[in-house]
């Protein structure tokens, strides 16, 4: 078994996770010459996330260490990193196990269940190597030199930054195995992929409110003391407790000197290893009945013939054309999390995570900003501020400005159909319309109720904003037709790296801030800002439009 | 009816893909255009269906020309692209209602088609699940449904039979037959003699962009043996699959 399972390992880790196997077929020299450019650009940006870890160990280090409790240090970082593993780890997981393309090619070979499982488990261990190196291990070499550890802290150091990501990844494996195993989620890989990316970003703003506040209390000794001693009873003791190992692993590193230390050491290593078999051995029984027949087409639901017909109604071209965008706008799991939660990011983005910190500091607080916002002299401001806002979230989101790139090696297909190209356009425009407008009215209705804005001032915004959200995604599509992006093989490159997106964004955010700063200059009351607002970009929206009517359908036949 | 007249293309100011081509395909006829792999066929369709401009020459269909009177032309033709994976995120009878739309079908008429079609092909079952579970045959069957779905005149196919179970296909050339003697036009491509000489009326043979020949199947056997390299064309072809 051992011989298979090790090739297995170094073929899926040579294959990049076994996830991108396809794209690597092509050009094996380019692209690894651009992947390490990729891999030290990445590095690079990097560096001062590590940089700042290392102050803020010291920092908290030299804090606890004058009440002797510096060892709280190596607990918490231990039981962070377990639980961020765990966490990412369920949907790693289900990707790499379930969803990976190689898993077809793999289930003919003569292996056994727990040798395509361990394997494929070694290869998530290895990438969560990259992320220890990130985040453990400066703090472990931060730690070591501040309190001066001899030779025993930095070899158990090495075994524990090795077999941490075990404990975490055999209970997220083990969690993942079982929900393959007796549900049918799997055949709904697409939401899978949606409500995953979802739970990514809803991590990393949480993540970003957390050490904004820890931040801030590092400023406080006092506060700091009181904040990490009190968690060993609260959430992160909790946490601490999910996972088994994490409390040994710490405590023969804050004893690494002692026997006590080498104790807690050979009780880490054998709930690694049991953890690992008890893994194994589930998958021997489990994996092959979840993973087999995962990619066949479900004839689930055979849908009747009364159902077809009512849903066959007949519907205008254009609504039929905006329904097929919409449709895959939402269905598509990139595009959705592009082009459409994005969205509804803005009031967290925008409102939300700048209150929790106004909470956290004295010197501005929420009363204070609405009696700003309450005063009669600034409504001009901020109604510009609201159509700043609505300009930019129609830039941000990229619809429009991908709405050609995303129809890819397909384009074809619209030149064919008896629609013209001008209605296509317009459908298009649309579709970006729609959610900005879904946007703009989110994010104006969270400040309403957070900062209570005049109602006056929320109907006015609401019509201006709506508006100028006409003219970024008019930008946005005339930029995408005179050069649209259609040679990719995966969608993510349609929206993600897509230079027409970040151009738009550009010229909404010049164009948010132009207003702003214009109206500031002005002065104007809130009635004048409202008819300067609405003419200007009225005339705008007019302008362009019957450049995208006049040139549009023109430049949309060209494109071969 | 279809009718080109003269009809050239270039990629890249060099390579020549149609070169001075003029065919017409009449009304009431199974028309075959034969060609080995990268002769020129798909380019051909592409420009009579107005997915590419021609450098020169002009294209009718019905009478409709493909470049002034856009719209009205494409409203003649169904067309079968050859690669069937499109709408994948669209369910099978969303995706035929979208096409049913934009060639306005009337509500009773389509639901009338999709009925008729979904058994024909065997397709009603799966079409409330979205295309992207299909096998490649399916994605095949809902596309040539729904190039059907407004019942147009001409039917325009890129290798069609490509992909489809052997039942599927004895439907679809059962189909093409009919929709020929009720004096329509069926024209579609291949790279199979054996699938052109059994159901075409007529076939052009085209080759680095150029007819080689055009005409029935009589005339065809009779020019493979008078001509050497069209004998050399025809071994290509039948060695083909």
């Amino acid at each position: 078994m051992n011989k298979k399972f090790i090739t297995l390992t170094k073929i899926l880790l040579k294959s990049g996770l076994g996830t991108q196997g396809k794209r690597n077929k092509s050009g094996k020299t380019g692209i690894l010459d651009r992947k390490l450019v990729l891999y030290l650009i990445i590095a690079l940006a990097l560096l001062p996330l590590v940089a700042s870890i290392i102050t803020m160990t010291v920092s908290i280090y030299d804090v606890l260490a004058q009440i002797g409790q510096h060892g709280v240090i190596i607990s918490l970082s231990i039981i962070a990193i377990s639980f961020m593993m765990f966490f990412f780890g369920i949907i790693y997981v289900m990707n790499v196990f379930y969803f990976s393309s190689d898993i077809e090619r793999l289930l003919p070979l003569p292996l056994k269940p727990s040798q395509i499982l361990a394997a494929k488990f070694l290869t998530v261990v290895f990438y969560e190597y990259l992320t220890e190196m990130i985040i453990l291990f400066p703090i472990l070499i931060a730690y070591g030199v501040k309190s001066g550890e001899g030779i025993a802290f930095y070899l158990i150091s090495l075994v524990i930054f090795l077999l941490v990501p075990v404990i975490p990844l055999t209970m997220a494996s083990i969690i993942v195995m079982i929900i393959m195993r007796f549900t049918n989620i799997g055949r709904h890989k697409d939401l899978f992929k949606v409500i995953g990316g979802i739970i990514g970003i809803a991590f990393g703003l949480g993540i970003n409110i957390v050490i904004q506040n820890a931040v801030n209390k590092s400023l406080d000794p006092k506060a700091l003391q009181d904040m990490l001693l009190s968690g060993g009873n609260s959430f992160v003791g909790i946490i601490g407790r999910m996972f088994p190992g994490a409390e040994f692993a710490a405590n023969s590193l804050a004893n690494s000197a002692n026997i006590n230390g080498l104790v807690n050491f050979i009780i880490f290593v054998a709930i690694t290893v049991v953890g690992f078999l008890i893994f194994v051995y589930l998958g021997e029984m489990i994996y092959f009945k979840g993973v087999i027949g995962l990619s066949e087409s479900g004839g689930s639901k055979s849908t009747g013939i009364e159902d077809l017909r009512k849903k066959s109604i007949r519907n205008s071209k254009l609504r039929s054309y905006l329904g097929k965008e919409v449709k895959l706008l939402i269905r598509t799991p990139i595009y959705f999390l592009n082009c459409v939660l994005t969205n509804f990011m803005w009031p967290v983005i925008f409102l939300i995570m700048p209150m929790a910190q106004f909470a956290g500091s004295n010197d501005m607080n929420l009363d204070m900003l609405r009696s700003i916002i309450a005063n009669n002299e600034h409504a001009g401001v901020i109604l510009s501020a609201a159509v700043a806002a609505a300009v930019f979230i129609a830039g941000a989101n990229g619809i429009t400005a991908t709405c050609i790139s995303r129809e890819g090696q397909q384009l074809y297909i619209n030149k064919y159909l008896p629609i013209s190209y001008t209605d296509q356009l317009h459908a298009k425009v649309l579709s970006g319309i729609i959610f900005s407008t879904i946007g703009m009215v989110g994010l104006i209705a969270t400040a309403t109720v957070l900062l209570r804005i005049d109602t006056v001032i929320v109907i006015l915004s609401l019509i201006a904003g709506f508006i100028a959200i006409f003219f970024t995604s008019l930008t946005g599509i005339l930029i995408d037709l005179y050069n649209p992006k259609l040679n990719w093989d995966n969608e993510q490159k349609a929206v993600k790296q897509n230079m027409n997106v970040v151009i738009n964004m550009l010229i909404s955010m010049a164009l948010g801030f132009l207003t702003v700063f214009g109206i500031v200059n002005l002065k104007t009351d809130l009635y004048t800002t409202f008819a300067i607002l609405v003419l200007v970009f009225g005339i705008l929206d007019v302008l362009l439009y019957r450049l995208l009517d006049y040139k549009g359908a023109e430049v949309f036949s060209r494109i071969e | 009816m279809i009718e080109l007249s003269n009809v050239s293309k270039t990629f890249n100011g060099k390579v020549k893909a149609v070169d001075n081509v003029t065919m017409t395909v009449k009304d009431g006829e199974i028309f075959g255009f034969l060609g080995p792999n990268g002769a020129g066929k798909t380019t051909t369709i592409k420009i009579i269906t107005g997915i590419l401009n021609a450098d020169s020459g002009r294209v009718k269909i019905n009478g409709y020309d493909i470049k002034k009177d856009t719209i009205q032309a494409k409203f003649q033709f169904g067309f079968v692209p050859d690669d069937p994976n499109m709408f994948l995120r669209l369910k099978g009878i969303e995706y035929l209602n979208f096409m049913a739309d934009i060639y306005d079908v009337p509500s009773d008429v389509r639901r009338q088609r999709i009925e008729i079609l979904g058994e024909r092909f065997e397709m009603t079952k799966a079409l409330g699940d979205q295309i992207q579970s299909y096998s490649h045959g399916m994605r095949q069957k809902i596309v040539i449904m729904g190039a059907l779905i407004h019942n147009p005149p001409v039917w325009i196919l890129d290798e069609p039979m490509t992909g489809l179970d052997p039942k599927s296909s004895f439907t679809l050339k059962e189909m093409m037959r009919e929709h020929a003697d009720k004096g329509n036009t069926v024209f579609f491509s291949t790279h199979v003699l054996e699938v052109a000489e059994k159901i075409c009326d007529r076939v052009a043979i085209i080759n680095k962009g150029r007819i080689l020949f055009c005409g029935n199947l009589e005339e065809m056997r009779e020019h493979f043996k008078s001509n050497e390299s069209l004998e050399k064309m025809f071994l290509e072809l039948t060695q083909n699959e």
